[in-house]
């Protein structure tokens, strides 16, 4: 489940480390989630704003 | 795109010297527009180019994205007077009994602008009918974010989806029908998941300010409000008991720095981020079954993506 693996990365340093190279395998998430999280990952880790989309 | 914005303005000022008689009410319409259109009309521009892609050829598609803009600004003055906020608005200096009806006769004028757009009988029916189809969703779910009944995030799905995606499936789709196009499930599904990613987005925004307006502050029921309450860590209870009314705002009000740090280490702003990017990748993937749009697609993209004032 997206929430329970998000929660996990962000309480364990090492792993959110892994995650944002693209190091760490995410399991229990769909293909989509995964896409969307390795997506904001990648913006994370290359200090970029990340993903923004803002329609107001 | 930019260029058709002063021909749907255009449209909306002239609806308005044409059907609107009295003249505190046109003089209120017109500075509730020129309000509007200082703002953003990406609204307009979806209707206008969703009748491009799907093969419509005249003007019409202007007044059509006139009378989706009229609606929109209504709309948007309802909602501003329902959470009493946006004070530097027009509509809010306004005496509130004025605001309210000059809403509520503009909800009328997208209507029959809406009725006049197309000289195809077929064509006015089936707009008239997607639009009030469209428009009486969001209706119901504007009454369960207002009712703050939302319990869990497929409630809060829901909401959004009947709340503020049928807007954007109503623009879009007001292009496709005004082409003489029928109702069309992809541009359906995708207008949906526009809004989806769209609402994440403000969530996201309304969740980190700390004034009025913060989702926070006043208990609102929303996907990232929920992530943050269903946290089982001590040191983060204080958040729970203040959504559930065991401690006050003057309890919490010097804990700002402490509240974004907590967002920040929950994950709650990466959660509310890949949810909303989730939605926007699907909308692209759903984009892209459609081949004869793409030459529009980068164009569509930047309505999108514009900045507004």
């Amino acid at each position: 489940m997206l929430k329970e693996t998000i929660r996990q990365l962000v309480s364990n340093t090492g792993n959110m480390s892994m995650a944002m190279g693209g190091q760490l395998q995410i399991a229990g998430v769909s293909a989509a989630e995964q896409k969307a999280l390795l997506g904001e990952l990648k913006e994370k880790n290359e200090k970029n704003s990340g993903y923004a989309y803002m329609w107001s | 795109m930019n260029n058709c914005n002063p021909l749907i303005a255009g449209h909306m000022r002239r609806l308005v010297q044409q059907y609107f008689t009295a003249e505190p009410l046109i003089r209120y319409a017109e500075l509730f527009i020129k309000d509007k259109l200082a703002e953003s009309i990406r609204f307009g521009q979806l209707t206008v180019i969703h009748y491009r892609m799907f093969g419509g050829m005249g003007d019409e598609a202007y007044e059509a994205a006139a009378a989706v803009e009229l609606f929109v600004l209504a709309s948007d003055i309802l909602d501003d007077l329902q959470d009493q906020d946006a004070p530097h608005k027009s509509w809010m200096q306004a005496p509130q009994p004025i605001a309210i009806h000059v809403a509520t006769a503009l909800l009328t004028l997208s209507q029959q602008a809406m009725l006049v757009s197309s000289a195809s009988n077929e064509i006015r029916l089936a707009l008239m009918e997607m639009m009030n189809t469209q428009l009486l969703q969001s209706a119901n779910g504007q009454m369960l974010d207002l009712a703050n009944v939302v319990e869990d995030e497929q409630d809060y799905l829901d909401m959004v989806k009947q709340k503020s995606a049928t807007m954007l499936q109503f623009a879009c789709m007001t292009g496709v029908l005004l082409a003489g196009q029928p109702w069309n499930s992809v541009v359906a599904e995708y207008s949906l998941e526009i809004g989806m990613a769209a609402q994440i987005q403000n969530d996201l925004r309304d969740l980190l300010r700390w004034d009025d307006k913060s989702d926070f502050i006043q208990r609102k029921r929303t996907l990232l409000t929920l992530y943050l309450i269903e946290g089982e860590a001590e040191e983060d209870l204080w958040i729970k008991d203040y959504f559930q009314g065991f401690i006050s705002i003057q309890d919490i009000e010097a804990k700002r720095e402490l509240f974004l740090e907590t967002c920040e280490r929950t994950g709650v702003t990466l959660y509310g981020s890949v949810m909303s990017r989730m939605h926007y990748n699907r909308f692209e993937e759903l984009l892209d079954t459609i081949q004869e749009i793409s030459p529009w697609k980068s164009t569509f993209l930047s309505i999108l993506n514009q900045e507004i004032a």
